[in-house]
């Protein structure tokens, strides 16, 4: 039930608010602005006076095929690490969700990779797959595969998007299993009855039921791995050969790089506008799914 | 109702951006024109205002030496001055990478630096370009001057006909070969181009993991500084005198084109990791004996002692050979000191002559042989003789060494042209050059087209 605010409430209402908003202004929306200013100057430092030019570096970057480029490195990344922890995260959900011995010990576990800093993800993961001494390169030489290089060319993204979900897995874990637990059990006891396999279950009650958390997962997720960027340029500064070089990996390059500030910036302010996009189209689709009603 | 409120959000909104707003740019664009202005004029006393109490003064230094050893001399160094003088001296350590960002990003401001020991600065040129950095000749002057350092070394301070760095050590990019893979080969130390690949096919084992040699083939700056060697190695110039790119233009480009093919022979004597290699690979490469050769500073001979005891006496320092036996290339470095214009700047300068004039030999004594010392008269020096490491390879490293830095064939891409300008520091902080070896390398592109691709991408980004 929708309750409209009266005149007697506006005090309490600033008080709970006016806080908040500020906090979001100095953090979110005087950056963003200040982000929307600086790519609209050409500057080679961060200090002195920058040239206003516009729209000048977005006419640059829209001709620029490196851009595109990287915004389909950086779908491909996004993309494939997200469907990967959705299914990964389902499944292990689901198996956490039976009842077993060590179902508390091994939840807890499971947490374990997302609380690690990207930093020493990075460096385990860099040690583990290195060529030479690498731990995984010696297991692949047990069947024949020697010097495999996890870095090059063709794999250095797949390498990528694999730490990648092996990082965030558990947050999207986490969330599929508290959504599990939302399920009522006699759904699927009488599905049972009618004689529903545990695979009719699954698609007919469990999906179904989880669909909001997917569809936020889906969104959340895409938004963060969209601008992710120390795991990508701890594990590769963005090569060999450019091929994991994604937008926040060159919105980096452009801005503390190569110093052409506005440049790099008019990229994050692009990347920001796609993520607002499909933000825009989620909520959209949300609130179809809630019968138009406000959300 | 609604709308009153939305209006009262409003306004607090925009208040808290504008509190948050700070200084504009046309401030700060003020201030930097104020301390231009104060390059040539007798800065006021440091501190807060305070004349010439030196109590109130505090020096900042960005110092690139993160290694521990370094980073503990400059640390002691500051406080052996602040005991001296009453001048505190406060040493804030990063990396080479982060400094020229740092640097500029306080400059102006209360937090800014009054010093920077730095690595091999490509932006120097920028920084002088904005007048952050202050002239350094009174110092060098007072120090003796220029004739006291290597000539080569006084090639990469001077602008406009001033000094704004005083280099404190040498970094050329030395090779490192093992000697007794070329005598269990029967090799000698090899003289041009066929006999380097002949050297290092034969110390290629795949087999057994053995490789020739592993140079940094990631974009980044150990590739700029030392993969470009075989540039030099054959004569290759990016600029002519007038500052206009010739990568691309007649016989210079046949040698950019033999060059690059070179690499691409040498390639099949590396191990996969080159293709991402920087630093810590090429000392995990060369420590744990997987290849015969590869570049560093003397740093690696320095480093050996604690992480590959064994190797002593098992490597020696040379170039890259030239192309047509005509002797050795490298690529140039230093490190050095710059001075920022502001407040402190007369109390920096002080503080810089004197640890040249009291204390140089103890911060080149923290890693000798990678502080290859940019003063003549200190490589000569009896206490710098018998410092341990440099005792230990002496005729390995330091003799060796000190031949290729006076006869070798030295260039860089931020000594490329004429004369430094910001041209070379556009080159060098795009890693254009080792994109364009990435590309030949590992993409397999034809030379001589990503040659004229490369020189064209110079072209628009100097223009």
């Amino acid at each position: 039930m929708q309750h409209k605010i009266k005149r007697r409430d506006v005090p309490f209402v600033l008080v709970n608010l006016v806080p908040g908003l500020i906090l979001f202004a100095v953090t979110v929306i005087f950056p963003a602005v200040m982000a929307l200013r600086y790519s609209l100057y050409e500057s080679d430092t961060f200090i002195g006076k920058p040239k206003f030019v516009g729209l000048h570096n977005f006419a640059e970057l829209f001709q620029d095929k490196h851009f595109w480029s990287d915004l389909s490195k950086t779908l491909i990344y996004a993309g494939g690490s997200v469907v990967f922890q959705v299914v990964l995260g389902i499944a292990i959900a689901l198996l956490l969700n039976q009842r077993f011995a060590g179902r508390s010990f091994l939840r807890g576990a499971t947490v374990l990779p997302y609380i690690v800093p990207s930093i020493v993800v990075t460096i385990t993961w860099q040690w583990m797959l290195n060529t030479n001494y690498g731990v995984i390169s010696k297991f692949l030489g047990y069947f024949g595969v020697y010097q495999f290089n996890f870095f090059s060319v063709d794999m250095s993204m797949i390498t990528v998007v694999l730490v990648s979900v092996w990082s965030f897995t558990p947050f999207v874990t986490l969330v599929f299993l508290a959504g599990l637990q939302t399920v009522p059990e006699d759904m699927y006891e009488s599905a049972a009855l009618d004689g529903a396999g545990k695979w009719t279950q699954f698609r007919t009650i469990t999906i179904p039921m989880l669909s909001p958390i997917i569809a936020n997962i889906v969104l959340l997720r895409g938004i963060w791995m969209f601008n992710k960027f120390d795991l990508v340029w701890l594990m590769t500064g963005g090569g060999p050969l450019e091929r994991t070089e994604t937008l926040p990996v060159t919105t980096y390059i452009y801005t503390f790089s190569q110093y052409k500030i506005g440049y790099g910036v008019s990229i994050a302010v692009v990347s920001f506008l796609i993520m607002l996009i499909f933000m825009l189209i989620y909520l959209r689709l949300m609130n179809r799914a809630n019968g138009g009603t406000r959300t | 109702m609604k709308k009153g409120l939305a209006i009262v959000l409003a306004m607090f909104l925009i208040l808290s951006i504008a509190a948050c707003s700070g200084k504009s740019n046309d401030e700060q664009s003020q201030n930097t024109q104020n301390n231009q202005a104060g390059n040539d004029t007798t800065p006021a006393p440091s501190g807060s205002g305070n004349g010439g109490d030196k109590k109130q003064v505090t020096l900042r230094i960005a110092s690139a030496e993160t290694a521990a050893d370094p980073k503990k001399a400059m640390e002691e160094i500051a406080q052996e001055y602040e005991q001296q003088t009453g001048v505190k001296v406060v040493v804030e350590t990063m990396n080479l990478d982060d400094m020229y960002l740092k640097v500029q990003s306080t400059f102006g401001t209360s937090a800014q630096y009054d010093v920077m020991f730095s690595g091999y600065l490509g932006l120097l040129t920028t920084l002088k370009e904005k007048g952050i950095v202050a002239p350094v000749d009174d110092v060098i002057e007072k120090l003796g001057g220029k004739d006291i350092f290597y000539s080569p070394t006084t090639l990469q301070p001077i602008l406009d006909g001033k000094s704004y760095r005083i280099p404190y050590d040498l970094n050329y990019a030395l090779g490192y070969i093992r000697t007794d893979w070329l005598q269990e080969k029967g090799l000698s130390m090899p003289t041009n181009w066929d006999e380097f690949l002949n050297v290092m096919k034969a110390f290629t084992d795949k087999k057994n993991n053995k490789y020739g040699l592993i140079l940094p083939l990631k974009i980044g700056g150990a590739n700029n500084w030392i993969t470009t060697s075989v540039f030099w190695a054959n004569d290759v110039e990016i600029f002519d005198d007038q500052m206009n790119v010739i990568l691309d233009q007649g016989d210079n480009k046949q040698r950019a084109i033999e060059s690059l093919n070179f690499l691409k022979e040498l390639n099949q004597y590396m191990p996969v990791e080159a293709e991402n290699a920087d630093f810590p690979e090429l000392l995990a490469a060369f420590y744990g004996g997987q290849v015969g050769f590869t570049f560093y500073s003397g740093r690696l001979a320095d480093a050996s002692v604690q992480s590959a005891p064994d190797l002593a006496g098992k490597f020696q320092v040379m170039g890259l050979p030239r192309k047509d036996g005509n002797g050795y290339a490298t690529t140039y470095g230093d490190d050095g000191v710059n001075i920022i214009n502001g407040p402190n700047v007369e109390e920096a300068k002080k503080f810089v002559e004197w640890f040249f004039k009291e204390k140089y030999l103890k911060l080149v004594a923290a890693a000798p042989n990678a502080f290859f010392p940019s003063i003549s008269s200190v490589y000569e020096s009896e206490e710098y003789k018998s410092l341990p490491t440099v005792k230990q390879f002496w005729n390995d490293v330091a003799v060796p060494q000190q031949k290729i830095i006076q006869e070798a064939k030295v260039n860089a891409i931020s000594l490329a042209g004429s004369e430094p300008t910001e041209k070379q520091s556009v080159v060098e902080s795009s890693f254009i050059i080792p994109k364009m070896f990435q590309r030949v390398l590992i993409g397999n592109e034809d030379p001589s087209k990503v040659i004229d691709a490369t020189a064209n991408e110079i072209r628009n980004m100097i223009k």
